[in-house]
C-alpha cells in the first residue's frame, strides 16, 4: 500500500508539472491539410478577376493584365491577421488595413476577419506554432531581414517577386520602387517575401519650444551632441528618452557610433563575418564604450531599462525629455491633435550627426539612415494557395496607398490623390529624399541566435554591468557559431 | 449503490471520461514532448532525428547552467518562503490572532486569487521609477533615501529578487490555507495536557504541533518544489527574463528555445530536463519523510 502511495505521488508530481512539457508539444499535428491548399489554389488559378467598385484606376488597368486572379465566391470565409500593434488605435500602422476590411466585409457579407494582436516579441513564436499546426494566417506582421529566413525556410510565406501579381495586379503597380529595391536590400535572397508597412527612417525627434526656450540649437557634431547632452541634464531636464524594455534602442547607440566612424555597412558586415569585419574590432569595442558611457551619463535618466515605448512617447510629449531617438512611425502620433499634447509645430527632428575626425565625412554621415521598412507584411501561403483571398488582398493593396495617407502614414504604397503633408510629414518626406546611405538596424542581418545575445546584453552593458569588450566579444562568438569568418 | 461502486466495469466506466480527456490533452503531448526530444527543427517540416544529441547539448550550454541556477535561486527563495512563511502565518492566525480570524485569513488569502499577470502589473507600477516613482521609491524619497531609488525591476542586482518576493506575497495564502487546516485538526487535549505539565507556547508548537503537521507540511513541501520549479508568468509579464538573462528560469528559456530559436527537439528536452527535476525533488522529500517515519 506504501508503495502504491508513492508511485501515486510520482505520478501527481509528474502530472502536476506536465504543463511545462505540453507547451513544447502543442505544434504537433498531421501536415495532411498541406496538399488541399495547393489544389484549390490550382482551381482559383483558373477563375477570371471580377472587378470590384472600390478599386482604383491603377488597380483596374492591372486585373487586365492579369486574368488569373480569383474572385471572391461569396462562400463563408474568415480571414486571419496578426499583428503586433492593435487594429483600433488610430495611430497604428494595421488601422488602414482595418479600415479596408471593414470596407470590403461591407460588399461581401460571407466574408468576415480576425485580427489577433500580439506582443511584438512574440510574433515569432505564434507563427512558428502556428507553421507546426499548418494553420499560418493570411497576413501577418514580422521582423524584417534575416528573421524572416525562418519563415522562407519552411515555406510558410508567399514568394512576392513570384506570386504576388497571382492576385491580379503587378506589384510595380501598387508599391513604390523604392520600397521594392529596400525589400530587396533586406532579404537575403534574391526575391522578396514579404510586403513594406511605411516608409520609415529612424533619428532623433526633439522638442523644438524647449530647445528655442533655452537657447539650444540641433547639433552638428557628435561632440556637440554630447555637449547638448550635459546642457539639458544640467538644466534640470532629462536629456533623451529611451524604450529600453524594447532593447533595441540601446543597441541602436552602438551602431550609430560604429557607422558614423566606419561606414554604413560596418554593423551588417560584423554580423555575419564579412569583409573581414567582427565585432571583435576595436571599432565595435568603442562604439560600446560610447554607448555605455550616454546610458551612465544619465542622459537616458534612471530605469531605462524599464521604460516601454508608450511610456517614452509620453515622456517627450510630457515635456519630462528633451528628445528621443525612434521612428518616422510616430508621424501618425504626431499629426494625431488628441495625442499629441505638444502640438506638431513644436516637434522637430534631426539625424545624429557625424563624428569629427571619422573616416566618414560630415556630410555622409548626415545622409546616413537606418531604415526602412523594418515590419514585413507577410502573406501566409497556404492560404494563399486556396485563392479565397485574392480578391480582398487585391482590393487591400490597391487601396492601402490612399488609406495610410489618409491616417497620416509615410506609405510605400502607389497613391491614386495628390498628397498634402502636416509639417512633421513633411520633414519626413525631405529627409527621406536626403537619405542617400541608407542602412539597416544593428540586428538586420545576425541570426537569431546573435539578435538575442546582442538585445540580452544590451541591458547590462547600459546598465554598467558588463564591460563594452565582453559585450563585443559574446556577440562576435555567437556570429562565429553561425558565420565562418572569411 | 453500493453494488454499483463495488463494480470495477462501473467505476471504470465513471473514471473513462476523465481519463480519456487526461490522454489526449495531458498525456500524448507530454508523450510526444519526450519523442520531439531526439528530433531537431520544426514538426512537420525539416524535423530530422538526431538521437541523444539535445541531451549531449545540455552540457555545454552555458545559458542552459545559467537559468538553471535562476530557477534554483527562485526554488529556495520562494518555494522556501512559500513554505515557512505560509506556515508562520498559519500559526500566527491560530495562535495569535484568534479574535480576527475569518478577517485574517480572508486578508492572507486575498494574493492569490488575483491573477499572476494582474499581480505583475500591479508591483510594476508600485515598483516603478520612470516616469515617476512608484509608492516603494515614492518612500524612499519620503525618507531622505534616495540613493536606494532605482528601476527595481531593471536593475540586474535587483530584478530576480523582486520576482521572488512579489511571487512570495501571492503564493504566501495558499499555503498559509493549507496549514490552517491542517492545525484545525490538530487535537486540542494533547496542547492542553502539554500545557498542564508545564509546556509553554513555543514547546507546544514546536514538541506536538509541528511533528503532528508534519504530513501536511511534506504536502505544502512538494506543491513549493512544484510551483516554483516551473514559473513562467511572474518573470515573463513583470521583467521579460531581463535585464540580461538575469531573471530567465527554465521554463522562459525552453519556451524561448523552441518557439523564437526554432529549436523545437531542444526546447523539449529543457522540458524534460525540469520535469526530471521535479520528479527527483519530490521523491528526495517523500524519501526523506520515510526515514525519519521509521
Amino acid at each position: 500500500m506504501k508503495r502504491n502511495k508513492r508511485v501515486l505521488a510520482i505520478w501527481l508530481a509528474a502530472a502536476l508539472g506536465i504543463s511545462t512539457l505540453t507547451g513544447c508539444a502543442g505544434g504537433g499535428n498531421d501536415s495532411s491539410g498541406a496538399s488541399d491548399g495547393n489544389s484549390a489554389g490550382e482551381t482559383a488559378e483558373t477563375e477570371t478577376t471580377a472587378d470590384t467598385t472600390e478599386t482604383t484606376e491603377t488597380a483596374d488597368a492591372a486585373q487586365t493584365e492579369s486574368a488569373d486572379a480569383a474572385a471572391y465566391d461569396d462562400t463563408p470565409y474568415t480571414f486571419k491577421v496578426i499583428s503586433e500593434n492593435s487594429p483600433d488605435d488610430p495611430t497604428s500602422d494595421v488601422y488602414a488595413i482595418k479600415l479596408a476590411l471593414d470596407d470590403y466585409k461591407k460588399e461581401h457579407p460571407n466574408f468576415d476577419y480576425e485580427f489577433e494582436v500580439v506582443k511584438k516579441y512574440d510574433i515569432a513564436s505564434k507563427i512558428a506554432i502556428l507553421i507546426s499546426s499548418n494553420d499560418v494566417p493570411d497576413l501577418f506582421t514580422y521582423e524584417d531581414g534575416t528573421s524572416l529566413d525562418a519563415l522562407i525556410e519552411r515555406d510558410a510565406i508567399v514568394n512576392i517577386s513570384e506570386d504576388f501579381s497571382r492576385i491580379g495586379v503587378e506589384l510595380e503597380d501598387v508599391v513604390l520602387p523604392g520600397a521594392i529595391s529596400s525589400k530587396h536590400v533586406l532579404s537575403n535572397y534574391e526575391d522578396i517575401y514579404s510586403l513594406p508597412m511605411q516608409l520609415t527612417t529612424n533619428g532623433v525627434w526633439y522638442n523644438k519650444q524647449m530647445f528655442a526656450e533655452h537657447g539650444w540649437n540641433v547639433p552638428t557634431t557628435w561632440q556637440e551632441f554630447q555637449d547638448l547632452c550635459v546642457d539639458i541634464k544640467e538644466a534640470g531636464i532629462q536629456p533623451l528618452a529611451c524604450n529600453g524594455a524594447d532593447k533595441w534602442p540601446i543597441t541602436r547607440w552602438i551602431m550609430l557610433y560604429a557607422d558614423r566612424m566606419e561606414g554604413e555597412n560596418v554593423h551588417l558586415d560584423a554580423s555575419q563575418n564579412k569583409n573581414g569585419r567582427s565585432f571583435r574590432d576595436p571599432i565595435f569595442v568603442e562604439a560600446a564604450t560610447e554607448a555605455q558611457k550616454m546610458f551612465q551619463n544619465g542622459y537616458f535618466g534612471e530605469g531605462f531599462n524599464t521604460v516601454e515605448a508608450s511610456t517614452q512617447y509620453q515622456m517627450f510629449l510630457t515635456g519630462q525629455t528633451a528628445m528621443m531617438y525612434s521612428g518616422s512611425w510616430l508621424l501618425a502620433t504626431w499629426t494625431d491633435p488628441e495625442v499629441n499634447t505638444l502640438g506638431e509645430e513644436n516637434i522637430g527632428y534631426f539625424i545624429p550627426p557625424g563624428i569629427e575626425g571619422s573616416q566618414v565625412d560630415m556630410d555622409r554621415a548626415s545622409k546616413m539612415d537606418d531604415l526602412s521598412c523594418a515590419t514585413a507584411l507577410c502573406l501566409g501561403k497556404e492560404k494563399f494557395e486556396t485563392g479565397k483571398t485574392h480578391d480582398f488582398l487585391r482590393y487591400l493593396f490597391t487601396t492601402l496607398g490612399d488609406r495610410q495617407s489618409e491616417v497620416g502614414i509615410m506609405t510605400p504604397y502607389v497613391t491614386t490623390e495628390e498628397l498634402e503633408y502636416s509639417p512633421t510629414q513633411q520633414i519626413i518626406v525631405d529627409q527621406l529624399q536626403e537619405s542617400l546611405y541608407p542602412t539597416l538596424w544593428f540586428e538586420a542581418k545576425m541570426d537569431s541566435a546573435s539578435t538575442d545575445v546582442a538585445l540580452e546584453n544590451a541591458q547590462l552593458l547600459a546598465e554598467g554591468t558588463m564591460t563594452p569588450e565582453e559585450y563585443c566579444e559574446r556577440l562576435a562568438s555567437s556570429v562565429d557559431e553561425s558565420f565562418l569568418a572569411e | 449503490m453500493e453494488r454499483v461502486l463495488r463494480d470495477k466495469k462501473a467505476i471504470l466506466l465513471f473514471m473513462l471520461p476523465a481519463m480519456l480527456v487526461y490522454t489526449i490533452f495531458v498525456f500524448f503531448p507530454m508523450c510526444q514532448s519526450v519523442y520531439f526530444t531526439f528530433f531537431e527543427g520544426t514538426p512537420n517540416v525539416d524535423f530530422e532525428f538526431v538521437g541523444l544529441e539535445n541531451y549531449a547539448k545540455l552540457f555545454h550550454d552555458v545559458d542552459f547552467k545559467e537559468s538553471f541556477l535562476i530557477t534554483m535561486q527562485y526554488f529556495l527563495v520562494t518555494g522556501g518562503g512559500w513554505v515557512i512563511l505560509g506556515l508562520v502565518v498559519a500559526l500566527m492566525l491560530q495562535y495569535g490572532m484568534k479574535r480576527f480570524s475569518n478577517l485574517s485569513r480572508t486578508i492572507a488569502y486575498l494574493p492569490v486569487v488575483i491573477p499572476g499577470v494582474a499581480a505583475a502589473a500591479l508591483f510594476s507600477k508600485v515598483l516603478e521609477v520612470t516616469p515617476t516613482y512608484g509608492l516603494v521609491n515614492s518612500l524612499l524619497d519620503a525618507l531622505g533615501l534616495e540613493q536606494f531609488i532605482r528601476g527595481w525591476t531593471g536593475d540586474s542586482a535587483t530584478a530576480m529578487w523582486m520576482v521572488c518576493l512579489v511571487d512570495l506575497w501571492k503564493g504566501i495564502g495558499y499555503y498559509t490555507v493549507i496549514f490552517y487546516a491542517g492545525l484545525v485538526n490538530v487535537p486540542t487535549e494533547l496542547e492542553e495536557a502539554a500545557r498542564i505539565d508545564g509546556a509553554g507556547r513555543l514547546t507546544v508548537i514546536w514538541k506536538i504541533v509541528l511533528p503532528l503537521l508534519k504530513p501536511v507540511t511534506v504536502m505544502c513541501v512538494v506543491l513549493a518544489i512544484m510551483n516554483s520549479l516551473k514559473v513562467y508568468d511572474m518573470p515573463v509579464v513583470l521583467t521579460d527574463g531581463g535585464p540580461g538573462r538575469t531573471t530567465t528560469v527554465l521554463s522562459i528559456y525552453m519556451y524561448k528555445t523552441a518557439f523564437t530559436k526554432w529549436q523545437y527537439g531542444y526546447g523539449s528536452t529543457i522540458a524534460v530536463v525540469l520535469l526530471l527535476l521535479i520528479l527527483v525533488l519530490t521523491q528526495a522529500v517523500m524519501r526523506f519523510e520515510r526515514k525519519s517515519e521509521k
